[in-house]
C-alpha cells in the first residue's frame, strides 16, 4: 500500500485539466534534450517495435537546422503532412523567422509525456536540433465514417443524421443547430489508458450551475482504464445503478440532444462513441420523441398517451393475467372467464409457469433477432412466430390466451421510444409476474406501489426523477402526457432547474391578428 | 451492495407473514358455481343446486348437480364430492329459488346468510323465483340456448333493460327484506315451451310469495318506481269515437322519451293518501287508424293518458288488494309523516292496502313519426 502510494497514489483521484498529460504509466515528465540524436534515441526506447511510428529526418531550408518529424502512419492525414509540413519545411525560404508550417493548430511542448500522448492521438511532432521544445501539429486523420441516419432512433420528420465516432464532428453537429456564444463545451480526459475526451455541452445562461458542478464532479472523479462507449460512462455516473430505470438518456440524434440542451439540460459527448448522454432525465423524458414536436400537437398528444398506456400494459398485463387466472377470477366478466377457462382447461402448466415460459421465449427471440445478421434474423421471426406461436398452442402446451397476452405485451413494449426504458420494462414485468403469482392482484398492486415509491425517491443528477408528477410542477405538465401546442410552451420545463426559464414569447396572436 | 442486500432481505422477510400462495386456485382447477339454486323436497328438506362450467374438451359445457343439505354451506361440502376441481361460490351470478321453497319455508331468507357473512361470496347475483321444481330448470337443456348461467343472465338483462322485468340482486333483496316501507319483488321464470320470464313475483314483508305481475304490469311498476331504464313502450287502444274506425284499427303504440313521476303524500281520516302524477313525453311509433294526429293531437294524448291511467289504477288496485307495496309508497309515508308511519311500520302492507291512491297521467306527443 505504501509503495503504491509512492508511485500512483495521486492518480487514484484522476482529476485532470483539459489537455493534461497521461498519468497511465506514471512516468515523471522528462524534458527534451537539446541534442536531436539523443532525443531520437530516447524516442526509439519509448516506442520499441512500433511499426507504424514514422520518423522523418529532414533539414529545414529556412533555418538550415536538422529536424525530425514524428507521427504514426495510420492515425494521421498524409496529405496534411506532405503538403502542410514536409514540403514547406524543405522548400520555403521563410523570411520571418517563423517555421513555415501550413497547419492550423500548433502547440509547443517541453516533455516526453506530452509527446507520447500527442503522437498516440494522431498529431505530428517536430523535434528540432538544438531546441529543448517540440512542436505538436494537429494532423489527425484516422479511419472514420460519414454521418448516417440513426439506426435505433429513426424519425419520420427529423434530420437524417446521427452522431459519429469522432467527437469533433459531433461537436460540429451540435453547433450547427445552436450557433450561440452561450453554448459551452467543458472538456475532460477520462481513462488512464484510453485517455478519452469527454465534453459536457450546455447553454451557460440557461443550464443550472449546481447540476453542472455535480456532473463535472462525477466525471472528474472517475479513475478507470478505458471508456469504450457512452453506456459505460452512464453506468459509472448515474445516481442509482440498482434501479431498473435508466436515469440518463442515451441518444444518437443530434437534434434530440440539442433540443434537450435548449431546455437547460446537459449533453455529455464521448469521443469514439456515436451516442451522447443527456441528463438530468426525468421519467417522462423517456416517453418523448423528437417527432412529437414536428407532428401536429393533437396527434402527438394521442401518441404520448398511447405510450404511457403501452408502458402500463407492458409491465402489468402478464402479471394481471396470472393474478386473474390463479387467484382473483371473480374479477373477470363471465363470458371472458368461460373463454379463458376453455383454453386453460387443456394446458398442463400453472399460469405462472406458462407466462414465464412464454415471456422468456419472447425475450430470447428478441435477443436473437438483435445479434444475428439480418439475413439470418428473418428465420428467427419465422421460428418464433410460426413454430412457437402456432405449434405450441396446437400441442396444447400453452393456451391461446397466453399467446395473445404475450403478443400484446411485446407490441406495447415496441412502441416505447427509448431502448433503455424498454429494458427496464422487461425487468419490472418479470418481478411483477412473480409478485402476482404469489399474492394475486394484491401482489400486483403491492409491486406497483413499490415501483411508484421507488420512482418518487429516485434522483437523476441530484434532481427528482419523477418530475413533474412528484414533485408536482403543473406548468411542466404541458409537455408530458399531453404535448400542448408549441406556442403554449413558453417556459422551459422546471425539471432541469434552468436559470433562465423564458423560452419564447407569444407566437400566436389572439383574434384576427 | 451490502445495504441493498440487507434491504432486500428485510423486504422478503416481511412478505413471509402475508397470506401467501396457499389460497391459490388456478382457474381450471376450480369448480366455479355460476348458478346456485335452493328447493325443498317433498319432506321439506332443503336442496342445493349448482351449475358449474366444465373447462375441458368434453361435449357438455356445464355440469349440474343437486344435493340435499340443511344449509347452503353444507351443500357446498357435499357438492365438492361430485366435482373435479375444488368447489367454490365466488362467481355465482344467479340464485334460483323455487316457488315452493319460497311459499312453504317460513323465513326462507336466512338461508342466504352465507352470502353476506362470508366475504368471499358475491352479493351481486341476481335472484330469480322459478315457478316449478328446480330439477326442471337445472337439468333443462335447450339446444338453441347457451349454457344455463349465460342463458339466465341474458334473459334477465334483456328483459330488465326493456323494463319488462326486474333484476333484483341479492344485496337489493336484502335491503327490500329489511325495508319497512316496501315489499320485496323478484324476477319470476318458468319453463313452458322454452325457458321464459313470466314477470315479477311479489313477496310480502316476511318474504312469503303473494302474487305475480305480468310483464306489461311490471313496466308500470318500474315507471312508478322511477326505474325505467331505456324508453318503454305501450300499445294502447284509442276510443272508436275518436278514430272513427272499426274496433280492429284503434291501436296506437307509443314509446316514451321521458317519464316524470311525482308522488305526493298526505294523511287524513285515519289513512294515508298518495297522489301520483305520471307525465309521459312519448313519440308515436305505430298507428293503425287513419286518425290525423296533427288535427287531433290533444284528443289523442288525452285518450292515451286515460287508457294508461286505467292500467295504473288496475295495478294499484291489485297491489292494495294483496297488501303489498313493491313501489315503496311507504318510503314517502315515512319521510313525510313519520309519526303516523311509526304506528303502522310493523305492517306497512296492511296500511297501504287501506290507503287512498290517486293517479293522474298526462301524455304529450314529442314526435308523431316520419310519415303522415
Amino acid at each position: 500500500m505504501r509503495i503504491l502510494s509512492l508511485f500512483g497514489g495521486k492518480s487514484r483521484r484522476n482529476v485532470r485539466r483539459p489537455g493534461g498529460s497521461s498519468g497511465g504509466h506514471a512516468l515523471p515528465d522528462e524534458p527534451f534534450a537539446t541534442d536531436l540524436r539523443s532525443n531520437l534515441d530516447k524516442l526509439g526506447k519509448l516506442f520499441p517495435d512500433t511499426l507504424d511510428l514514422t520518423v522523418r529526418r529532414l533539414q529545414i531550408r529556412a533555418t538550415g537546422e536538422d529536424a525530425a518529424l514524428v507521427y504514426i502512419d495510420g492515425l494521421t492525414d498524409k496529405i496534411d503532412i506532405h503538403t502542410g509540413i514536409i514540403r514547406p519545411l524543405l522548400m520555403e525560404t521563410g523570411a520571418s523567422g517563423e517555421l513555415p508550417i501550413e497547419i492550423g493548430r500548433m502547440v509547443r511542448i517541453y516533455g516526453w509525456n506530452d509527446l507520447t500522448v500527442a503522437v498516440l492521438k494522431g498529431s505530428s511532432v517536430l523535434l528540432v536540433e538544438g531546441s529543448d521544445e517540440a512542436i505538436v501539429m494537429r494532423t489527425g486523420g484516422w479511419p472514420q465514417r460519414d454521418p448516417t441516419d440513426p439506426k435505433m432512433e429513426t424519425s419520420l420528420r427529423g434530420a437524417q443524421m446521427g452522431f459519429v465516432e469522432t467527437i469533433e464532428q459531433n461537436v460540429a453537429m451540435i453547433r450547427r443547430y445552436l450557433p450561440d456564444r452561450e453554448l459551452k463545451f467543458k472538456n475532460f480526459n477520462v481513462g488512464r489508458r484510453g485517455n478519452t475526451q469527454v465534453s459536457i455541452a450546455y447553454l451557460e445562461d440557461v443550464a443550472n450551475p449546481d447540476i453542472l458542478r455535480e456532473l463535472e464532479d462525477r466525471i472528474g472523479r472517475l479513475d478507470i482504464d478505458l471508456i469504450i462507449n457512452t453506456g459505460e460512462l452512464a453506468e459509472l455516473i448515474e445516481d442509482n445503478p440498482y434501479s431498473p430505470f435508466p436515469q440518463l438518456i442515451i441518444t444518437e440524434r443530434p437534434d434530440a440532444a440539442v433540443s434537450q440542451i435548449a431546455q437547460g439540460r446537459f449533453a455529455v459527448l464521448v469521443d469514439r462513441s456515436p451516442t451522447v448522454l443527456i441528463g438530468p432525465a426525468s421519467f417522462v423524458s423517456f416517453f418523448q420523441n423528437i417527432d412529437d414536436y414536428s407532428t401536429r400537437w393533437s396527434i402527438a398528444t394521442f401518441i404520448r398517451m398511447l405510450r404511457f398506456l403501452a408502458f402500463f400494459i407492458s409491465i402489468s398485463l402478464p402479471a394481471f393475467y396470472i393474478a386473474v387466472t390463479s387467484f382473483n377470477f371473480e374479477l373477470v366478466p363471465i363470458k371472458l372467464l368461460i373463454t379463458i377457462g376453455t383454453y386453460r382447461g387443456t394446458v398442463p402448466f400453472a399460469p405462472f409457469i406458462e407466462a414465464a415460459f412464454m415471456e422468456l421465449t419472447l425475450e430470447m427471440i428478441r435477443e436473437a433477432g438483435v445479434r444475428l445478421p439480418s439475413p439470418i434474423g428473418q428465420t428467427v421471426g419465422i421460428v418464433g412466430g410460426i413454430v412457437i406461436g402456432q405449434a405450441i398452442v396446437q400441442a396444447g402446451l400453452i393456451s391461446n390466451i397466453m399467446v395473445v397476452v404475450v403478443a400484446f405485451t411485446a407490441i406495447s413494449s415496441f412502441i416505447l421510444p427509448n431502448l433503455d426504458m424498454v429494458a427496464a420494462v422487461r425487468i419490472i414485468r418479470f418481478s411483477l409476474m412473480a409478485a402476482a403469482s404469489l399474492f394475486g392482484i394484491f401482489g400486483l398492486l403491492l409491486g406497483l406501489m413499490i415501483l411508484v415509491g421507488h420512482m418518487i425517491s429516485l434522483e437523476t443528477l441530484g434532481t427528482p426523477f419523477s418530475t413533474p408528477f412528484a414533485p408536482m410542477r403543473f406548468s411542466d405538465w404541458r409537455d408530458t402526457v399531453v404535448r400542448s401546442p408549441l406556442w403554449k410552451l413558453t417556459r422551459r420545463p422546471l425539471g432541469a432547474h434552468p436559470v433562465q426559464t423564458r423560452r419564447q414569447g407569444d407566437n400566436r396572436r389572439k383574434g384576427d391578428g | 451492495m451490502k445495504r441493498i442486500a440487507r434491504k432486500l432481505g428485510v423486504a422478503l422477510l416481511s412478505l413471509g407473514p402475508l397470506t401467501g400462495c396457499y389460497d391459490r386456485v388456478d382457474l381450471e382447477d376450480a369448480s366455479l358455481s355460476l348458478v346456485a339454486g335452493v328447493d325443498i323436497t317433498e319432506d321439506h328438506r332443503t336442496m342445493s343446486y349448482t351449475s358449474i362450467p366444465v373447462f375441458s374438451k368434453a361435449e357438455k359445457k356445464s355440469q349440474e348437480l343437486k344435493v340435499v343439505a340443511n344449509t347452503q354451506r353444507q351443500g357446498r361440502g357435499k357438492l365438492d364430492a361430485f366435482t373435479v376441481g375444488s368447489f367454490n361460490g365466488r362467481k355465482i351470478k344467479v340464485i334460483a329459488l323455487s316457488k315452493r321453497f319460497v311459499q312453504e319455508t317460513p323465513d326462507w331468507f336466512r338461508y342466504m346468510d352465507i352470502y353476506f357473512r362470508d366475504g368471499r361470496n358475491p352479493i351481486t347475483p341476481r335472484v330469480i323465483l322459478f315457478d316449478g321444481k328446480l330439477d326442471q330448470l337445472f337439468f333443462y337443456h335447450s339446444p338453441s340456448q347457451p349454457m344455463l348461467p349465460l342463458m339466465l343472465m341474458g334473459m334477465i338483462k334483456s328483459a330488465s333493460d326493456r323494463s319488462e322485468s326486474v333484476a333484483t340482486t341479492l344485496q337489493e333483496l336484502h335491503r327490500q327484506m329489511n325495508e319497512e316501507g316496501q315489499t320485496p319483488f323478484l324476477t319470476q321464470m318458468s319453463i313452458k315451451q322454452d325457458a321464459m320470464i313470466d314477470g315479477t313475483s311479489l313477496l310480502d314483508h316476511q318474504g312469503r310469495y303473494v302474487d305475480m305481475l305480468s310483464m306489461p304490469e311490471t313496466v308500470l311498476l318500474r315507471v312508478l318506481q322511477k326505474k325505467t331504464g331505456e324508453s318503454v313502450g305501450f300499445t294502447l287502444r284509442l276510443p272508436p269515437g275518436l278514430t272513427g274506425s272499426s274496433g280492429e284499427a284503434d291501436w296506437v303504440s307509443i314509446s316514451t322519451e321521458r317519464v316524470k313521476v311525482k308522488i305526493g303524500s298526505a294523511y287524513a281520516g285515519g289513512r294515508f293518501k298518495f297522489s301520483v302524477h305520471v307525465r309521459f313525453s312519448a313519440s308515436v311509433v305505430e298507428k293503425l287508424s287513419s286518425l290525423d294526429l296533427d288535427d287531433h293531437q290533444r284528443e289523442a294524448e288525452l285518450a292515451c293518458a286515460e287508457e294508461l291511467r286505467d292500467k295504473f289504477e288496475a295495478l294499484i288496485g291489485k297491489l292494495q288488494q294483496k297488501k303489498v307495496d313493491p313501489v315503496g309508497f311507504g318510503i314517502y309515508a315515512r319521510a313525510y309523516h313519520y309519526q303516523r308511519f311509526k304506528q303502522v311500520k310493523d305492517n306497512w302492507g296492511e296500511a297501504f292496502g287501506q290507503a287512498d291512491v290517486q293517479i293522474r297521467v298526462s301524455v304529450a306527443f314529442a314526435d308523431e313519426g316520419s310519415v303522415k
